[in-house]
């Protein structure tokens, strides 16, 4: 469960769905903030108006009657449950300011006995007051706004009841909020469905372009026709796999016929070689050319064969202390006189590799160290990594990278045996596993070849 | 000695190798076609089969599969121009005793034949755990190795090589075939791995001694003989 959301959010259409649902959402909520402030304001402003006309009314003396919504008094009438319901109510600001000195207002009010309620009004105003600051409040369950006011003797006060138009305010927000929610839950759902779709196309095209690095030239996406640019992708992706694979697979079986057409006039020519009554020194060195040229042909085959191969069958996972142990066994009274092999093992790795390939890539840095390489000879292990050191006069710096690259094969001063070939070879087998040849030059003098597995 | 098929659809190379086997007393059949040589291997009775893996119409792998099919149980020796280690082991699996890239020298196909022939006359031997030829035993189980009664320590491949060599008295083993079977390598490490090793064993069984048990064959392999 926790890894779905991890899973999604690396997918370019999930993310876009998301961004845009939150972008949809944070929208609507400034929508919703915003009318439920304007109707807010305007139903304010309709129920403080309707306040200021029965003001108007009770101070001219004759309040129309308004059923139960309306409440008022004045003088020795005031009820004391009004007043508290004043007193606990809300003090809204009128954005009508008024005369009244509210602060004494306030006091008559709150603090003042309810008998004799005098009211000390201002010099500036005669006859009828003013508006004066509005209160909500409740009363008895319901909600009011209402205004204190005084004829300049008494004090009176009305209130009018505004429940049905909070209802009011509360039936547009839900509304707004119930088709956000619809809206934006379809949104999901729709673009999901439709990201979805996408999305396993996209996926269908990641699958084969990682198969394919990995060397499966048989891979298809196969998505079902459609019109759509990701399925269009797909088919030209597959049209250009198909040719490639029937182009590779041609290659292959040209060189593979190519080496068995060159081996079998080899054969021959080394029967009649040998067949040859007398055997001096000329036809021994036409003999081990044939050879040569024999495994010159054995090696190409072998590079290109791990070039265009699929991962290897024979892939398995050991312990690379031990092969090197081995390898060093092997190798090591091979070295001439004068040069000595040394081995250096950091840890006990277990790496999962074709163990005869990579004897093989191995054998062939050796057999360059030996021939073109100082005294001292490495053979090295640590982390996931093996490989061939020594204290020659290596590579400048750089030619480093050149040295591996298939061309310097043709580099006339290789040397015997196809030793060129050597490293290009070191070099499928890295590829061939997924691992890295690195080539460092070291200080003062040296060169050091390493096979870093993952 | 023995009677040998041969199937080669190049006619020299047929002819070369006919002549080779006929000189070292073998009586040789050869054919051309795939189609033919299974006829006569299914009718007549052979000490071994030289199978080239690509001839027209039947190939050798084929005949090969269809003769193991038919429980034919004959040595065969696939000759082929196909290098691969898949190959080889498409080879093995279709049930050939031993695998030979082309192209060859003679006498390591003469001592591949020697070898299949003889491992056919001894398929009784069963194993044991102890190898003895003359003053020289090998105790398979210990890994130890006595010669007139004195203890030679020998590294492991070391006594693999003795193994390998005790095993195939008095026949040619050739460099390749021991870089095969001691050391699983079907490539040429191009590096006297052989030589020296056998060196170093000669050095600890042989030198110490007056009879020399391992002889060196003209630079072609290696002879053991008690």
């Amino acid at each position: 469960m926790s890894l779905m959301p991890k899973f999604l959010i690396r997918q370019s259409y999930f993310r876009l769905v998301a961004s845009l649902s939150g972008v949809f959402l944070v929208f609507q909520g400034l929508v919703w903030v915003l009318v439920s402030s304007i109707i807010e304001e305007t139903l304010w402003e309709a129920n403080v108006a309707e306040l200021y006309s029965l003001t108007l009314e009770l101070e001219r003396g004759h309040l129309h009657d308004h059923g139960g919504d309306v409440l008022w008094g004045g003088g020795d009438n005031i009820d004391p449950s009004i007043r508290r319901a004043f007193m606990d109510g809300k003090r809204e600001d009128s954005f009508l300011p008024g005369f009244v000195h509210v602060f004494e207002l306030y006091e008559a009010v709150f603090h003042v006995e309810d008998e004799d309620l005098q009211f000390e009004d201002s010099d500036e105003e005669e006859g009828s007051l003013a508006w004066g600051e509005i209160f909500e409040f409740a009363y008895e369950g319901e909600s009011y706004i209402g205004e204190m006011s005084s004829d300049g003797q008494t004090l009176q006060y009305v209130a009018v009841k505004i429940d049905h138009q909070r209802e009011r305010i509360e039936a547009v927000s839900a509304g707004i909020f119930f088709t956000t929610i619809v809206t934006f839950v379809s949104l999901v759902a729709i673009s999901y469905v439709i990201a979805l779709s996408s999305q396993r196309k996209v996926t269908k095209i990641q699958t084969v372009l990682s198969l394919l690095s990995d060397g499966d030239l048989s891979a298809r996406c196969d998505l079902p026709p459609n019109n759509d640019d990701l399925s269009s992708i797909a088919r030209r992706l597959d049209d250009a796999l198909e040719r490639l694979e029937v182009v590779t697979e041609q290659t292959r079986l040209f060189g593979k016929n190519l080496a068995h057409d060159l081996r079998t006039p080899l054969a021959r020519l080394r029967a009649s070689l040998e067949g040859s009554e007398k055997r001096h020194d000329d036809l021994t060195a036409a003999l081990t050319e044939v050879d040569r040229i024999a495994s010159i042909i054995d090696a190409m085959m072998r590079i290109a064969r791990l070039q265009s191969e699929v991962s290897a069958a024979s892939v398995t996972p050991f312990s690379l202390s031990s092969f090197a142990q081995r390898l060093y066994e092997t190798y090591e009274p091979v070295l001439p006189e004068r040069k000595t092999l040394l081995l250096e093992i950091d840890g006990d790795w277990v790496i999962r590799a074709d163990e005869v390939l990579l004897e093989q890539a191995i054998a062939n840095l050796l057999q360059n160290a030996i021939v073109h390489g100082g005294d001292f000879i490495t053979l090295f292990t640590s982390n996931g990594v093996i490989g061939i050191s020594d204290d020659g006069p290596g590579v400048p710096e750089d030619q480093l990278d050149e040295i591996i690259k298939p061309s310097v094969r043709l580099d006339p001063s290789r040397g015997e045996d196809g030793a060129g070939l050597g490293l290009a070879f070191v070099k499928a087998v890295a590829d061939h596993h997924g691992a890295r040849l690195v080539v460092e030059a070291l200080t003062p003098r040296g060169i050091k070849f390493s096979l870093q597995f993952d | 000695m023995a009677r040998i098929l041969l199937l080669e659809d190049d006619a020299q190379l047929c002819k070369w190798v006919a002549k080779g086997l006929g000189e070292k007393g073998h009586t040789v059949d050869t054919f051309f076609s795939g189609a033919h040589a299974l006829t006569a291997a299914t009718q007549e009775t052979y000490d071994l089969l030289i199978l080239d893996r690509m001839v027209p119409d039947v190939d050798g792998l084929k005949l090969l599969k269809t003769l193991r099919a038919m429980g034919d149980k004959t040595a065969v020796l696939l000759v082929t121009a196909l290098s691969g280690a898949d190959e080889r082991v498409e080879g093995f699996e279709a049930g050939c005793d031993d695998y030979m890239v082309k192209p060859f020298a003679f006498i390591e196909l003469l001592a591949r034949v020697g070898m299949l022939l003889g491992r056919s006359s001894e398929k009784a031997s069963g194993t044991a755990a102890r190898l003895a030829a003359g003053e020289l035993s090998i105790d398979l189980l210990s890994r130890e190795c006595f010669r007139q009664g004195q203890k030679i320590r020998l590294t492991s491949t070391e006594f693999k090589l003795l193994e390998y060599l005790m095993g195939n008295p008095k026949r040619l083993v050739t460099r390749t075939m021991l870089l095969e079977k001691v050391w699983g390598l079907n490539f040429d490490p191009t590096t006297s791995v052989v030589e020296t090793h056998i060196s170093r064993l000669r050095s600890k069984i042989d030198n110490p001694f007056e009879h020399k048990m391992i002889e060196t064959l003209r630079g072609d392999g290696y002879v053991f003989d008690a």
